[in-house]
């Protein structure tokens, strides 16, 4: 009981900075501060916003502010898909006819262990 | 133990779902289908398969992947309890983990998976409403031999279902869904019966390529 406690005072205590990084991630987005703004995203995403989840996937599908990638850009889609965006599953499934036996491997295997390290803690 | 169990194939089944194709082989084994389900393993503790195992006395365990140092630790747990089990094949039915390449190799030619869709097409996730928003008329599942590659072994038998207008997701999937519990057992029973062989990549039937 006392553990529930102690990760329920932790959530709270966390929320804020998670929207904190989401949201100075947006500023910077507007601001074509586009290093910046993956910085941001990357650190809200690790931290279970979905949203941020969903435009660092973008970011690395167009390669914007960080190299083009799209097997990074599947995994981040695949957990916003996982915490219930719709539309983050339309980019997902795009990605995975683009990518060849080999990648869409490499993909699910690196959409697992983000699932793993970023989600599955906050979802017991 | 009568004679006739020593002459059926022991197999192991993997799940992490609801386990109805596990439910169509628990079915067709109590029927004709000359298998012995040694073991159903899963990696989420409440997948709903395992009640269905536990049911038809069937041993069960579960392996989460929670807490374990790497993948390879992970895959040789799996290869400790299907080997205990004495299994000859095992069954993906519905698992929702990715194998590490030491497990398929380890299973070369004795690793089956069925895929809800007609392979090579919509590979991976979401497959009914990939072909849903493609305007496919035609959609499927695929059974196959699992090989390092994902969703890209060689094709064992496919069924195809219409795509119906009004079709949703969830009418779709059950129209594949039916056909996936009778092509499942089928190539199980031509695995079990010596008829379905791996070799240089490609699914022999009765020493022939499968014909699509």
């Amino acid at each position: 009981m006392r553990l529930y406690l102690i990760a329920a005072l932790l959530v709270i205590a966390h929320l804020p900075l998670v929207q904190a990084d989401f949201e100075d991630g947006m500023a910077a987005y507007e601001k074509s501060n586009y290093t910046v703004a993956y910085k941001e995203f990357l650190q809200a995403a690790k931290e279970g916003n979905v949203h941020a989840q969903g435009k660092l996937a973008g970011l690395y599908l167009f390669g914007v502010g960080v190299e083009k990638n799209y097997i990074e850009a599947y995994a981040w889609f695949d957990l916003a898909v996982r915490q219930g965006d719709k539309s983050a599953e339309k980019f997902r499934d795009a990605i995975s006819d683009q990518l060849s036996n080999a990648q869409l491997r490499q993909a699910s295997v690196l959409a697992e262990d983000y699932y793993d390290k970023y989600l599955a803690p906050f979802e017991q | 133990m009568n004679t006739s169990v020593t002459n059926k194939l022991p197999i192991a089944v993997l799940i992490s779902g609801s386990g109805s194709n596990l439910q169509a082989i628990i079915d067709a084994a109590q029927n004709d289908l000359p298998v012995e389900i040694r073991a159903v393993i899963s990696n989420k503790a409440d997948a709903y398969g395992l009640l269905l195992a536990q049911q038809a006395g069937i041993q069960t365990h579960v392996v989460n992947h929670q807490g374990r140092a790497d993948r390879a630790s992970y895959d040789r747990e799996l290869i400790r309890l299907i080997e205990a089990s004495g299994a000859r094949l095992v069954v993906l039915a519905g698992f929702m983990r990715i194998l590490g390449d030491g497990f398929v190799q380890h299973y070369e030619g004795r690793l089956l998976n069925i895929h809800p869709s007609l392979l090579p097409r919509y590979r991976g996730l979401d497959t009914h409403a990939r072909a849903l928003a493609a305007g496919d008329r035609e959609h499927g599942a695929t059974v196959h031999f699992v090989t390092t590659e994902l969703d890209a072994g060689p094709i064992i038998t496919q069924a195809k279902v219409p795509v119906e207008a009004g079709d949703t997701v969830e009418s779709l999937a059950a129209r594949v869904l039916a056909q996936e519990h009778l092509i499942y057992p089928e190539a199980i029973r031509w695995y079990a019966n010596g008829r379905l062989k791996l070799a240089n990549n490609l699914a022999l039937l009765d020493g022939q390529p499968v014909k699509l």
